[in-house]
């Protein structure tokens, strides 16, 4: 392949991020400041943070369409158990977020039902629990300190944001430079042949399930401590929002290919699109036809790709 | 649909043409077929008159069921046709030849699942009335069918829930209720017990005392033989001998399907460094899916290959010595500890090694670069506490690599790049990250160009002079003659051979593989038909 065509293929995202940034900057006087870009990140953290836990999952060939409950559920305990304590509240919430993603693992492998089947029926339940505990009222946290996650910022920039960035760095580096992540990759592009070789296909999607629903459950508590309350009801069709970003990012749903700053990327475009229509003051109920058409163009892309490959 | 029915019944089935056909019904004329480079079938010329059960006979590879599929309509050939009665016909499709009365039962059986066994076989033919559909008629019509056969089968049961051999029945009927003029048995026999397999024989031979071209594709020699009237012999794709079946023995038969003698494929076996005495692997009476007591040993610096025909068992046999399948009875020593292989896993803790069969389906990782498919299944030791470091990456992927002659621009260029040759080469470099004692290998040279094929060969032979044991199924009889100090013989998941290399060559191997009657080495033979 001609170099020019092989870095298109893999880094089109970048190049089509980069047109969209300048063509939106070349309309509007108010798209690049600082100001509108930290509130840009700010938004995007909860997304990106479920989106690049859902990474790990996707490169190992696993759906996990659970993560919009997860983060209901953990942003419900985290204000809960906030009533004892703020910071042991925000524990909580993390711990549980862990433990569901457990708890997909264990029913995914006693069961050997499809991922994508199995984490939908989970989620009905995660969900369930959280309306149970909430009695479908709003949490309110009353100690100011719980808020301070979601809101103080540090170098101008929110905590959320950091905390988005300092995961999507772990789970980057993991993936590229460790034997798990390794491991994640072979399991996705080809689990007979991986577990051939001798790796634990069932521990590996152990962590990848973990790894989301960890990463889904800080998403839930950061935007718990923004506004200081949680309902049952929050972060419904999340989980397929951040499947919608790792694809555009160009991960293969297909698991065995992808990163984590694709998703990244992916995040990071979608917010923009939205942004920029905000921005350009154009009719918002356009942003669904692009964003949808924007879905469709990824997954060609990918499956003609694919194509040219076999 | 109803008019296709009425096209394809034969107006002369209680034929005056049975006894002494004269025109033949179908013709190959000149049919060859390529895969990728590979000869499948080369200008193959046979006709197939109705009224005579035609055998069909040939070695692994030899394109005996590609050119079942071409008469089909199944394939089309690169160059040839096909004559209808002698007319030039084409065929585009299954649909069409079978509008033209021929039809074939696979050896993949086509039929659908969750349909009952009275909808399979009279799919694209159900009864109606006024429009609806008649289950009561259909039913009538399956049961009828199913009693002329003599076979026993339920029209009502859900096709899903019968065993492979009523399935096979099904295939068999289906063929029948289409009313075909020429019917491809390819393997029918493979999963039906021996009164099954008479019965079926029985069908046949009515067949084709109704008039119908019967094509019986088979490695039951001595049984092709008895059916037939007449036999044709295929080899590496090319028709050798079409014979009438009478005063042929299986002897006759192995010696078409060989060839000349003195046609070496392989590069000479002298420089084979001599086997160890110790014994490395030995298994007890192993039993399982597809085989069944199985006993033979391996010892250390040696090269043992298992050859047989498909479906003989040895693949499955090799799976479950590794730990990817599980044994139903018997057992198995390493190095003279009793061991048994609950994963992969363990297995490659213990010191083997596997290449399965098929490296795009089980072997490859597609996605990743030749560098990490070489270093997947040690990774340990190209990293520090799970961390992958990029020089051990590169010194222990290109290590291997060299050792065995992987051709690459870059190891970091993607796996799917490469040749199937280097892909191959690729795989047994994966294994040499830390040499296995136990090398297991299902197919070492599948589908590889002949230069590497010898590399490989010879790569598994310096293994061995190290002291490695090696343990190989193939397909290719000259390839295990070439490589291997010792061949066992398998045959429908039995072992029924075992020769030492000096002493086997390639006619003995066949003999034992297929069970021609007048084998030489009666003696193993008849202790092995002898329960």
């Amino acid at each position: 392949m001609h170099w020019v065509t092989k870095g298109l293929s893999r880094y089109g995202i970048v190049v089509a991020y980069a047109i969209l940034i300048i063509a939106v900057a070349s309309q509007s006087d108010r798209f690049l400041t600082k100001r509108n870009w930290l509130n840009l990140l700010d938004q995007a953290a909860p997304l990106g943070l479920i989106a690049v836990g859902v990474t790990l999952c996707i490169i190992a060939g696993i759906f996990d369409l659970s993560t919009g409950s997860v983060f209901a559920l953990a942003a419900v305990v985290a204000a809960k158990v906030a009533a004892i304590d703020p910071w042991f509240g925000v524990a909580a919430g993390v711990g549980v977020g862990a433990l569901l993603g457990l708890f997909n693992s264990l029913v995914m492998r006693t069961t050997g039902i499809n991922s994508f089947i199995g984490t939908l029926s989970t989620s009905i339940i995660f969900r369930g629990i959280a309306l149970l505990t909430t009695s479908g009222l709003i949490v309110s946290v009353a100690d100011r300190d719980y808020k301070t996650l979601g809101t103080e910022t540090f170098l101008d920039a929110k905590l959320t944001v950091w905390v988005f960035a300092a995961v999507a760095v772990i789970l980057g580096i993991t993936l590229a430079r460790t034997t798990l992540g390794r491991a994640l990759y072979a399991i996705g592009g080809n689990p007979e042949a991986a577990r051939l070789v001798g790796i634990r296909v069932g521990a590996v999607q152990t962590f990848a399930y973990v790894a989301s629903g960890t990463c889904a459950a800080l998403a839930g508590v950061l935007t718990s401590s923004r506004t200081g309350s949680a309902q049952a009801d929050i972060g419904i069709g999340l989980e397929l929002s951040a499947i919608t970003a790792v694809v555009v990012g160009g991960t293969s749903i297909f698991g065995g290919e992808g990163a984590v700053w694709r998703t990244v990327v992916g995040v990071m475009l979608l917010q923009t699109i939205g942004n920029a229509f905000n921005l350009l003051g154009v009719d918002p109920t356009y942003k669904q036809v692009v964003q949808g058409v924007l879905i469709l163009a990824a997954v060609s892309i990918d499956h003609l790709g694919r194509r040219r490959v076999r | 649909m109803g008019h296709i029915e009425e096209g394809i019944v034969n107006p002369t089935r209680r034929g005056e043409e049975s006894r002494f056909p004269s025109p033949a019904f179908l013709s190959a004329v000149g049919l060859t077929k390529t895969f990728g480079g590979v000869r499948g079938v080369d200008s193959a010329d046979v006709a197939f008159y109705r009224g005579q059960i035609h055998g069909l006979v040939g070695q692994n590879g030899a394109g005996k069921s590609t050119l079942a599929k071409m008469l089909c309509g199944a394939l089309n050939p690169d160059r040839g046709h096909i004559e209808l009665e002698g007319v030039p016909a084409v065929f585009g499709s299954p649909r069409a030849a079978l509008e033209a009365g021929v039809t074939m039962v696979a050896q993949e059986l086509s039929l659908v699942p969750p349909l009952t066994v009275a909808e399979n076989l009279l799919l694209g033919r159900l009864p109606s009335r006024g429009g609806f559909f008649n289950p009561h008629e259909m039913v009538l019509r399956a049961r009828s069918l199913i009693e002329d056969s003599g076979f026993e089968l339920d029209p009502q049961a859900v096709l899903g829930t019968l065993s492979q051999s009523d399935r096979q029945k099904a295939e068999i009927l289906r063929a029948i209720a289409r009313k075909a003029r020429l019917v491809v048995f390819d393997e029918p026999r493979s999963s039906l017990s021996v009164p099954e397999a008479e019965r079926l024989y029985e069908i046949l031979k009515g067949l084709a005392a109704d008039g119908v071209a019967v094509v019986l594709v088979t490695h039951f020699l001595a049984e092709v033989l008895r059916v037939s009237d007449v036999v044709t012999v295929m080899r590496d794709g090319s028709v050798v001998m079409t014979a009438p079946a009478d005063g042929l023995t299986g002897g006759d038969l192995v010696e078409q399907m060989v060839g000349s003698p003195g046609v070496e494929h392989f590069a000479s076996r002298q420089d084979k460094p001599p086997a160890g005495s110790t014994q490395r692997l030995e298994t007890k009476g192993l039993t399982g899916q597809g085989f069944e007591d199985i006993s033979l040993t391996v010892n250390e610096k040696e090269i043992v290959a298992i050859v047989g025909l498909v479906g003989s068992g040895r693949t499955e046999f090799l799976r479950t010595v590794y730990g990817a399948d599980q044994p139903t009875g018997g057992s198995m020593l390493l190095d003279g500890a009793p061991r048994r292989f609950r994963s992969p896993r363990s297995a490659k803790r213990a010191g083997l090694a596997f290449i399965s069969e098929s490296r795009q389906v089980d072997g490859l990782f597609h996605a990743l670069g030749v560098d990490a498919n070489i270093t997947i299944a040690h990774m340990q030791r190209t990293s520090r506490f799970g961390w992958l470091l990029r020089g051990l990456l590169r010194d222990r992927s290109a290590d291997a690599a060299r050792r065995v002659d992987v051709q690459a621009q870059s190891l970091s260029q993607p796996i799917t790049t490469l040749s199937g040759g280097n892909q191959q080469k690729t795989l047994i470099a994966r294994w040499l990250v830390r040499p296995p004692r136990l090398f297991l290998i299902d197919e070492p040279t599948r589908g590889v160009d002949i230069v590497s094929t010898t590399q490989i060969h010879n790569v598994i032979s310096d293994l061995a002079g190290e002291g490695m044991s090696v343990l190989l199924v193939t397909s290719d009889f000259d390839e295990a003659l070439a490589v291997a100090h010792r061949i066992y013989v398998f045959r429908e998941g039995r072992l029924v051979g075992e020769f030492k290399g000096e002493e086997a060559d390639k006619t003995k191997l066949l003999a034992t593989a297929f069970g021609a009657d007048n084998s030489k080495t009666a003696e193993f033979e008849n202790h092995a038909l002898g329960d």
